[in-house]
């Protein structure tokens, strides 16, 4: 099993309701984002480019973990905090986490978040606290915390694929939020996956900076070609 | 030598500006500090990367002086010998005031991942850290000289260590300017111009400006040792900065405007401070007078501060995700600073990384270690040596420095092999 995700970009509207789904579900400290859309090249976001034919473009971007075949994250970890699981999905281990932060400088997409102060007292300060409530641990011989709902101030987190839903067989909570059925989330070994069966066809697949070698497990598909140039099929 | 109990205060009051500081930001969190996502290693890696390079250079200087069998070196091995001890503590305090769960710390040893060049660094630090600790023993026990087979290991742990540490930085892909072959070699080179310079700069300050000695040739040697250092440091940067310069990959154009654009003023300022005290280093004018010797010894000082700090801003600001776009140019994808602030963005493309209040009283903790270490030892052993019958005060008369010159007398406590003497 290896769990991958194939986002369209002729279909995102850039409305970041999956930017926000995310936070929310996985319980995200202000200022936290596992996920990021934004508008290539806007100043701003919603801010529209005029390309060189004269044409006003508004090509989008959505960003989070690539929960890559070759994590470079994973593999710079001191203490094995950060491990890919039996689904291939790259997780961290709360437990283990010694906050040494290397992951995140080896990770070449910057989706790794460090919490920089106790997130209960950050949400607490803004008035709520949302998230899933419940401990999710991983493993046979040593249970690896990979999700709590209050990470402590000092450790790592990022992206799980919603590891608290997906243990169950359901889909992440960007993939369900979507309003645009732009994300298909599924097994890329199995060809009748929603995620493999949405890559047939398309005239441009692509991963973001095939070229450090990190072997992405999300897909970018398109019909036409869009900022992401320089990024290798 | 003289007896210092300035260092010793300065010590003890950095020190304890550094606790507290320390006590401040294990309360209230990194984000305390000016790091954020975008940015996540500072001030204390770059002190780190500064401590490490220093205990590896003033490692190899006292390993060249023992070796040497010179007698006239003896002085500036012991000195040295203090030095990288004292770096090698300070650069272990470093990196633990970096680390966000420090006490989760003992993971390192029960689940260590052996693919980590982090965790590799940690080994080869440990074990220089008894390299260190021997050698100075070696220094300051007369009966217990250091054999050849350990001083061979200890030049050889020097150069294992300033590579090890520098593997850190470039194995890692996401960060081009780290990843290229130079980088290890011209770190290495980096940090043994660093120790030379601070082995000159306590040799002078910790010695009796009156008291007589041979020891211009030793201070010769160090001279011609960081100024060859310095000009590697400086031919290699040329290398690495071509590419950017004449390079058309969207990466070499973003790191191009970082470093030469952004922070171009920094990077030209390095490039000046270490020119000047390679041409210094290099000048007979210069390099035989206590005064000029003392000012190479600081722009060196300073100009491998600033390559360690600017490593890091230019590194982290040229953001891996950028596109050409179309009708925009280079855009870089926005990344989450991790904390919120009102009336801030969240997202940046760009960190002005400053290091806070918080941050600077931290970095006093490894810096008041290393004072205290170096000016613990070297009372030490002026009280050792006033025991043993006062060797360095019966050494024959000072003479009169007339023109100048570096003229110190050192107390010659540590014994060279007979064999080895070269009197």
């Amino acid at each position: 099993m290896r769990y991958g995700m194939v986002i369209d970009l002729d279909r995102c509207i850039g409305c970041q309701t999956c930017m926000v789904s995310c936070h929310i579900h996985n319980s995200q400290a202000p200022g936290v984002w596992w996920n990021r859309v934004f508008t290539q090249g806007g100043l701003t976001h919603q801010n529209a480019v005029i390309n060189s034919k004269d044409e006003y473009r508004m090509d989008y971007l959505p960003v989070s973990c690539q929960m890559c075949d070759k994590p470079s994250c994973q593999s710079v970890c001191p203490t094995g905090a950060t491990y890919t699981d039996e689904n291939g999905v790259v997780l961290v281990d709360y437990k283990r986490c010694i906050g040494c932060r290397f992951c995140m400088t080896a990770c070449p997409y910057n989706v790794r978040q460090f919490n920089w102060q106790d997130a209960k007292k950050a949400k607490k300060e803004y008035g709520y606290e949302y998230g899933y409530p419940f401990d999710v641990k991983d493993g046979k011989k040593e249970k690896r915390l990979v999700y709590t709902q209050h990470r402590r101030s000092g450790v790592v987190e990022k992206c799980t694929f919603c590891i608290q839903y997906t243990k169950d067989n359901a889909r992440p909570a960007c993939v369900q939020a979507c309003t645009a059925n732009a994300r298909f989330f599924g097994d890329l070994d199995k060809s009748n996956s929603e995620a493999s069966a949405h890559m047939k066809g398309k005239k441009i697949v692509r991963q973001l900076l095939a070229d450090k070698g990190t072997k992405p497990k999300v897909f970018y598909v398109s019909s036409k070609e869009t900022a992401l140039k320089e990024v290798k099929e | 030598m003289k007896k210092n109990s300035k260092l010793i205060w300065v010590g003890l009051l950095f020190g304890m500006v550094g606790l507290i500081a320390w006590l401040y930001q294990s309360l209230f969190g990194l984000a305390s500090t000016g790091m954020r996502n975008s940015f996540p290693w500072g001030l204390y890696i770059a002190c780190f990367e500064f401590y490490v390079g220093a205990a590896a250079g003033a490692m190899l200087v006292c390993s060249l002086a023992c070796l040497s069998g010179k007698k006239s070196f003896e002085p500036v091995a012991k000195i040295a010998s203090f030095i990288s001890l004292a770096c090698t503590v300070a650069a272990g305090i470093a990196i633990f005031m970096d680390l966000g769960s420090a006490q989760t710390m003992m993971r390192l040893l029960l689940s260590p991942n052996l693919g980590s060049p982090l965790l590799w660094d940690i080994l080869v630090l440990a074990v220089f850290l008894v390299v260190a600790v021997i050698m100075v023993l070696s220094m300051i026990r007369p009966q217990r000289e250091a054999k050849p087979a350990l001083i061979m290991f200890a030049l050889v742990m020097s150069a294992v260590l300033g590579l090890v540490t520098a593997l850190l930085f470039a194995t890692q892909k996401a960060q081009p300017l780290w990843n290229t072959l130079l980088f290890p070699l011209d770190a290495l080179l980096v940090g043994y111009a660093l120790g030379a310079a601070l082995v000159i700069l306590f040799a002078i300050g910790l010695s009796k400006k009156d008291r007589v000695a041979e020891q211009t040739s030793s201070f010769g040697f160090l001279a011609k040792i960081i100024a060859f250092c310095l000009i590697g440091h400086l031919g290699l940067t040329a290398i690495d900065a071509l590419p950017l310069l004449l390079g058309s990959s969207v990466e070499n154009q973003i790191q191009a405007e970082i470093l030469f654009g952004r922070y171009g003023g920094l990077f030209v300022l390095e490039v000046l401070l270490l020119a000047a005290a390679a041409a210094m280093f290099l000048s007979k004018r210069f390099n035989q007078y206590y005064k000029p010797l003392l000012l190479s010894g600081v722009l060196v000082v300073l100009g491998v501060f600033v390559n360690k700090i600017l490593m890091l801003m230019a590194a982290f600001n040229a953001i891996p995700l950028s596109l050409e776009v179309d009708g925009a140019g280079l855009w870089s994808m926005p990344v989450s600073t991790g904390v919120f602030a009102s009336g801030t963005d969240s997202f940046v493309t760009f960190w002005g990384y400053l290091p806070t209040l918080t941050e600077l009283g931290v970095s006093l903790l490894p810096l008041s270690a290393a004072l205290l270490i170096i000016a613990g030892l070297n009372n030490y052993l002026l009280k050792k040596g006033s025991e043993a019958g006062s060797e360095m005060e019966s050494e024959g008369k000072p003479r009169q420095d007339l023109d100048n010159k570096v003229v110190y007398r050192i107390p010659r406590l540590i014994r060279i092999p007979p064999n080895r003497d070269n009197p």
